[in-house]
């Protein structure tokens, strides 16, 4: 079982679950979503990241000084020609404003239950815990499932936020087992439009979602990222909302668009094939909530 | 050509230092010949009075019996640096005498760092003199007074022109204020803890709008402006010129004065007022101790009521009260000038009036400390005055034996504690007369009321206030009016700066348990009533005590902005056997906290783990979102602890209150000055880096430890380090001491006295030592700053040799300008405290092991000790403006870290584990207490209760990992910056500085930009 690529722990995370929780990102992920509002954990391999806003500019350029391949040339960090980048890190360990960082770390089952640990009496206070997302943490279901037991034998709650695209067999056996609560997306019911703006069709998600809704244990929720002109449609919100009463839920969760993301994929030199650079409007808003019909929002709409 | 421009130049330059100096004698001619030909500027310096007990002697008396002249008799100079400058001023027989030259025997001098900044205090603001008093570049040695003095008579000489001119208009007596609508409702909650009648501790059902009374007076607490007020200090002032300030008992003395005051003051009533008495006679007054720190506003007896900050109205008669009869006679008696006069002009008060090594408190008040109101309420006041003459009557007989023997000196020691004991008995006779007053005058206003309704309430006052505080308190009605009363008459005596009131709750409940006793269980519609009558009275008391302000002088207004007095008030924890203390008492007092969302009374809140419930913590947590900046918490086991470290009792050490800002104190039996001094930790490494030189005061004033070339190991430099503290430390607390035991001779408090346990016993005033616990406390400014800094010097100079010490000192003289490299590498990729890093960990633990080690170990005045705290009131940006760039990666200028909490910065970790390092630290070597401020931003669509319950799973997190104290600011950056924008828009707006509370309207801009940029940590 080889350690998958952790890109960031977050602690004091209030958004990904109940009470105060610890949010483990890992890197990798079946999906490409347009939209992607984590790009950094998209890949399964380490990734060269610039901040630009940090960097000191011309006046500094020691990683350019140091990068033993070239990589980074004539324009500084700005442009690192990836190709010729090995991941060395001699640049990021150079950077003096931390503007590069190598994303991607590997911890053993017992390193990352430890460090997780420290927020025990946090957890155990607000009613909080772990929360396993990425990427896409079932896509790592034997590592992942290791670390959600050794956290449940010390009594901590134990959630993942999954994409919903994952091996049922695996998953069941090695993951499933040792969660509290699962946190779901579903992003588009149409499977054309979800292979045009995800990558792959939702077949797989759609059927995995179904089986979670039966087995009924543990709870699941349901959550739609609202991205206005691809999910938050009236006609995607009316199917998804249908769908989700189907499988008899009275609730869903959402979350609305942030454009925040955009830097964060320009640092690791790609495009954002999306490029909205603003944040829902009021009015969007309550489109996206009237299409949800009588459903029970979860999260700030 | 080049030649001839530079020659131009240097003309120039000659020809404007010239006009400078010609300047100033032109202006101090000109001040004569106002003197002579203008009676009305005349008559500010010749005022008909009374003439003193002392005899007509005037100024020096005190000293060496020198000069003749009291109405305005004064040598000054002024200079520059280089001398350029140098006027002598005779001041006297109502002329002033220019003449060039310097003289050594000044009373007071200015001296100006160059002629650029002499010229500046002829052309601009009076604010921009006194940055310049603050940065150094004008240096004001000698006799305070003085300079106050001139600088009045300049104002007034020049203020008619800007009279009319003045595009900043007076303060408006009120103002119309609308204040917002509170931020969300209580929840209901369970019955808990040892409450045993509120079927709802939270009270949920009740708001501000249920209680019209308070819902007025709060209204015009913001309206009203404050005023000067100078009953005290006149009827003070003209009491101490009868019976003479020299050749009588100090402690008498004050007797008479005191006494005088509380029989001569006028008894008040606020209109519909449940409780009698006030403060001051103006509805929001500023109170004067001339004996203190009164004199520096002197220079604004015309301006103040103009000033942008914190403006105070003054009536013309009463500027003219502190002019010519207050002021004057205390020029060379307030405490700060008669230490200066008996210790020779000393050194330490020298660095004191350079604002950045410390801030020694007793120039300004002892104060901090709690009477023992249980006893004033249980035994009555009268109790305790035959008590003092019993004493003083066995004292005689003892007295009388001892003569038959031949041992004088028991016989001198039985003199002055039959003073002690004649003093108070004296003046609590002042206090009992005054509370006749007010009952006379309650009955008065009751004869004269049409309102049935409000005339029983005046009846029932005048019973009241004729049965208390004299005999025990019966009711929680009696019980309030007595600690008003006497809460009165302790500022009567002692500066409104950290007095304070203590454990409100757990003093009251008695009383109103017996008031709920009297009712029957059936009555539930009585019993509600008792209840809503219960908050009522405590929002009157709250609101009473909201009636005065400190004096702070417009440099005051830059160290300590918008600053309350300090009535602390503290709630919950467990009484003397370990039971949970908090009962209904403390969940009205809460509510009432809630409602009205008051600076000041301060109050903080006691959690004691495993007593009191969970429940009870997460209402604090819900009065403080609903506040933003109130109550602050505390962890009750770890302050007992460290009051059982100082060889107090357990039952003692479990009775204790915060007191001023979150200093323990034992009630009614520690004189513990816990805010002795605001001490800065910075200032020692600033020389410690440059072989004891400080950049603000611009020479070597620290022991030389080595210049930074030769610190070639971390260990030297952490020595350095330390030698320089320890002589700061050593030469703070002797300031203390020296000033101290000045106190006694200016300033004894035989009320205090009688009020505390110790001094009955002893026969000694608090003052020389009486009380059964003494200590003084330090507030220590600017630990994080200190920590990161020397946790980068340690990274980058002596681990990874980035750079030699020398060059990062060049670099921290540059403001880092050049070496932008080098700022970002020690913001972005140096540990700092609050990231888990056991560096920073371990140093801060050394460094707090130090100071607590080295405070300990000095002598201290009055048989105590002395004990560290780390939390800076507002000092951490009044110390940060004045310090250069640190080591930290913090720029020129700016504030330091408030209290005990982790910077700004990238890398100072998440607020868990910010929490955790701070609760880490050892709280036996803090034993004066921690400001662990956290700013949270609930998220817009949150759920009160989610914020709640994620702000208490910190709070428990914290004391249960050890931390001794934290408070909440529940606001966002962006609202402050709207606020800034906007005052007008909040005009209620509670902020947490450090220690104490402010509405952020009254904070000097560094302080509010201080805020704005403090870690905010989202939740939801
Ligand atoms: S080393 Fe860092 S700061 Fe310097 S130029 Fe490169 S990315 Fe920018
Ligand atoms: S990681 Fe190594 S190869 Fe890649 S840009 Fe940085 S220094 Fe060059």
């Amino acid at each position: 079982m080889k350690a998958p690529l952790v890109a960031d722990i977050k602690r004091n995370a209030l958004d990904d679950g109940p009470g105060i929780r610890t949010t483990v990102f890992f890197k990798g992920c079946p999906l490409r979503c347009v939209w992607c509002h984590n790009p950094e954990c998209t890949r399964a391999a380490a990734e060269l990241a610039y901040r630009h806003e940090r960097c000191l500019g011309e006046s500094c350029r020691r990683c350019r000084a140091r990068c033993p391949t070239g990589a980074i040339c004539g324009d500084g960090p700005a442009q690192i020609a990836r190709a010729r980048c090995d991941l060395c890190g001699a640049c990021a360990e150079q950077c003096p404003s931390a503007a590069l960082e190598v994303i991607g770390r590997r911890y053993a089952v017992d390193e990352l239950v430890e460090t997780l640990l420290v927020d025990v009496p946090f957890f155990e206070n607000s009613g909080g815990g772990v929360t396993l997302s990425g990427g896409e943490p079932a896509l790592f279901a034997e590592y992942t499932g290791a670390v959600a037991a050794a956290l449940r034998a010390r009594g901590v709650h134990v959630m993942i936020e999954t994409c919903g695209d994952f091996d049922a067999d695996r998953f069941e056996t090695h993951l499933l087992p040792h969660l509290d609560l699962i946190w779901c997306d579903i992003k588009l019911v149409d499977p054309v439009a979800h292979a045009r703006y995800c990558g792959r069709d939702n077949t797989r998600i759609l059927e995995n979602i179904r089986r979670l809704s039966r087995a009924g244990t543990p709870p699941l929720l349901l959550r739609v990222p609202l991205v206005p002109n691809i999910t938050a449609t009236d006609e995607n919100l009316r199917a998804i909302a249908r769908f989700v009463a189907d499988l008899g839920h009275d609730r869903i969760g959402v979350m609305p668009y942030n454009p925040l993301w955009h830097g964060k994929a320009l640092g690791l030199g790609r495009a954002p094939a999306y490029t909205r650079a603003t944040s829902m409007s009021a009015a969007e808003r309550k489109r996206c909530r009237d299409a949800l019909g009588e459903l029970a929002i979860v999260g700030d709409l | 050509m080049m030649m001839m421009a530079q020659l131009f130049d240097a003309t120039r330059e000659r020809a404007r230092d010239e006009l400078t100096v010609a300047g100033f004698s032109a202006l101090f001619r000109y001040m004569d010949l106002r003197l002579r030909l203008d009676p009305s500027y005349r008559r500010l310096i010749h005022a008909p009075r009374a003439r003193d007990a002392d005899g007509d002697i005037g100024r020096h008396t005190v000293v060496d019996g020198g000069r003749p002249d009291d109405s305005w008799c004064s040598r000054m100079q002024l200079m520059t640096r280089d001398e350029k400058l140098a006027l002598c001023l005779d001041i006297g027989g109502g002329r002033v005498r220019v003449r060039r030259g310097l003289v050594t025997d000044a009373d007071a001098t200015l001296v100006f760092s160059d002629l650029a900044h002499a010229r500046a205090m002829l052309t601009e603001s009076p604010e921009r003199v006194l940055d310049m008093l603050l940065e150094g570049t004008l240096v004001s040695r000698g006799n305070l007074s003085d300079v106050s003095r001139l600088s009045f008579m300049l104002d007034a000489l020049v203020r008619r022109t800007r009279l009319g001119g003045s595009d900043r208009p007076e303060a408006p007596a009120r103002r119309a204020v609308s204040l917002p609508p509170p931020r969300a409702a209580a929840e209901p909650m369970r019955r808990c803890d040892a409450v045993r009648y509120l079927d709802d501790p939270a009270l949920a059902a009740y708001s501000i709008d249920d209680f019209p009374r308070l819902g007025r007076f709060r209204h015009d607490y913001f309206a009203t402006t404050p005023q000067v007020c100078v009953e005290r200090p006149r009827l003070y002032t003209e009491a101490i010129r009868r019976v003479g300030f020299l050749g009588v008992p100090p402690i008498r003395r004050q007797a008479e004065a005191y006494y005088h005051l509380m029989t001569h003051r006028e008894p008040l009533v606020r209109d519909g007022d449940l409780l009698a008495g006030t403060t001051t006679s103006k509805p929001i007054g500023v109170v004067v101790y001339p004996e203190c720190g009164g004199v520096p506003i002197w220079p604004e007896l015309q301006s103040v009521s103009r000033r942008r900050l914190n403006p105070y109205r003054i009536a013309p008669e009463d500027a003219r009260v502190l002019n010519d009869e207050v002021f004057p006679y205390w020029m060379d008696r307030n405490v700060r000038e008669v230490a200066r006069a008996r210790y020779d002009d000393p050194r330490w008060l020298q660095l004191d009036e350079r604002w950045v090594l410390y801030f020694q408190w007793k120039t300004q008040a002892v104060s901090h400390t709690i009477a023992d109101y249980p006893t004033v309420l249980s035994r009555g006041l009268r109790a305790i005055a035959d008590d003092a003459r019993a004493r003083a009557a066995q004292r005689h007989d003892d007295g009388h034996d001892s003569a038959e023997g031949d041992d004088g000196h028991e016989s001198a020691e039985g003199d002055e504690a039959r003073e002690v004991y004649a003093a108070m008995a004296r003046c609590i006779d002042g206090v009992l007369l005054y509370a006749a007053a007010l009952s006379r005058h309650a009955a008065a206003l009751a004869a004269a009321e049409p309102h049935a309704a409000r005339r029983a309430e005046l009846v029932e006052m005048s019973r009241i206030c004729a049965k208390v505080p004299a005999e025990p308190a019966e009711t929680l009605h009696e019980a309030l009016q007595a600690m008003w009363i006497v809460w009165i008459a302790c500022h009567m005596e002692s500066t409104n700066a950290g007095l304070s009131i203590g454990r409100l709750d757990a003093w009251l409940q008695p009383y109103f348990e017996a008031d709920m006793a009297r009712i029957p269980a059936e009555d539930a519609a009585a019993r509600a009533r008792a209840i809503e009558r219960a908050v009522e009275l405590v929002g009157c008391f709250y609101l009473r005590c909201a009636d005065h302000l400190p004096q702070v002088a417009d440099l005051g207004n830059k160290l300590f902005g918008g600053s309350a007095s300090g009535q602390v008030i503290c709630l919950g924890g467990v009484d003397a056997r370990g039971a949970n203390a908090v009962a209904d008492m403390t969940y009205i007092c809460l509510k009432v906290t809630e409602m009205l969302g008051l600076k000041d009374p301060n109050v903080n809140a006691r959690y004691h783990e495993g007593v009191n419930s969970p429940d009870y913590l997460r209402r604090l947590c819900e009065v403080n979102l609903l506040t933003g900046a109130t109550p602050s918490i505390h962890n009750d086991q770890r302050v007992i602890d460290v009051l059982v470290d100082q060889n107090m009792t357990l039952e003692h050490a479990r009775d204790w209150s915060a007191t001023g800002c979150v200093e323990p104190t034992s009630c009614g039996r520690h004189y513990g000055h816990t805010n002795c001094m605001m001490f800065n930790l910075v200032a020692p490494l600033e020389m410690a880096l440059r072989d004891g030189y400080h950049p603000l005061l611009g020479e070597h004033v620290g022991p030389r430890t080595g210049a930074a070339a030769d610190l070639t190991r971390f260990e030297q430099l952490r020595e350095a380090y330390f030698a320089q503290l320890r002589w700061q430390i050593e030469t703070a607390t002797h300031a203390n001491n020296m000033l101290g035991l000045t106190h006694q001779l200016v300033r004894p408090t035989p009320l205090l006295s009688a009020l505390i346990d110790g001094p009955m016993d002893a026969g000694v005033d608090l003052s020389a030592g009486g009380a059964r616990y003494n200590s003084s406390g330090s507030g220590n400014v600017g630990l994080v700053d200190v920590v990161d800094s020397l946790v980068a010097l340690e990274t980058l100079v002596y681990d990874e040799r980035r750079l030699d010490l020398a060059t990062f000192v060049a670099a921290l003289d540059a403001d880092f300008v050049g070496h932008e490299a080098l700022l970002a590498r020690i913001q972005n990729r140096v540990s700092k405290l609050g990231s888990g890093d056991r560096r920073a960990l371990a140093i801060a633990a050394d460094v707090v092991r130090f100071c607590h080690e080295t405070f300990r170990a000095q002598p201290h005045y009055r048989g105590g000790h002395y004990n560290s705290g780390f939390w800076s009131m507002s000092n951490h940006v009044a110390f940060g403006v004045l310090s250069g760039a640190l080591p930290s990666g913090r720029r020129r200028g700016k504030a330091f870290t408030p209290g005990l909490t982790p910077a700004p910065l990238r890398g100072s970790g998440s607020l868990l584990q910010q929490i955790q390092d701070v609760a880490s630290l050892d709280h036996h070597a803090m034993p004066n207490n921690i400001a662990f401020n956290v700013k949270v931003v609930p998220a817009p669509g949150d759920a009160p209760s989610r914020t709640v319950q994620t702000m208490q799973a910190y709070a428990r997190t914290f004391v249960q990992s050890g931390g001794m104290q934290l408070q909440f600011n529940v606001v966002s950056s962006d609202t402050l910056r709207d606020a800034r924008a906007h005052p007008e828009r909040y005009p209620a707006l509670m902020v947490r500085i450090s220690g104490y509370n402010a509405y952020f309207n009254d904070l000097n801009d560094d302080m509010k930009l201080e805020l704005i940029e403090r870690t905010e940590h989202r939740i939801g």
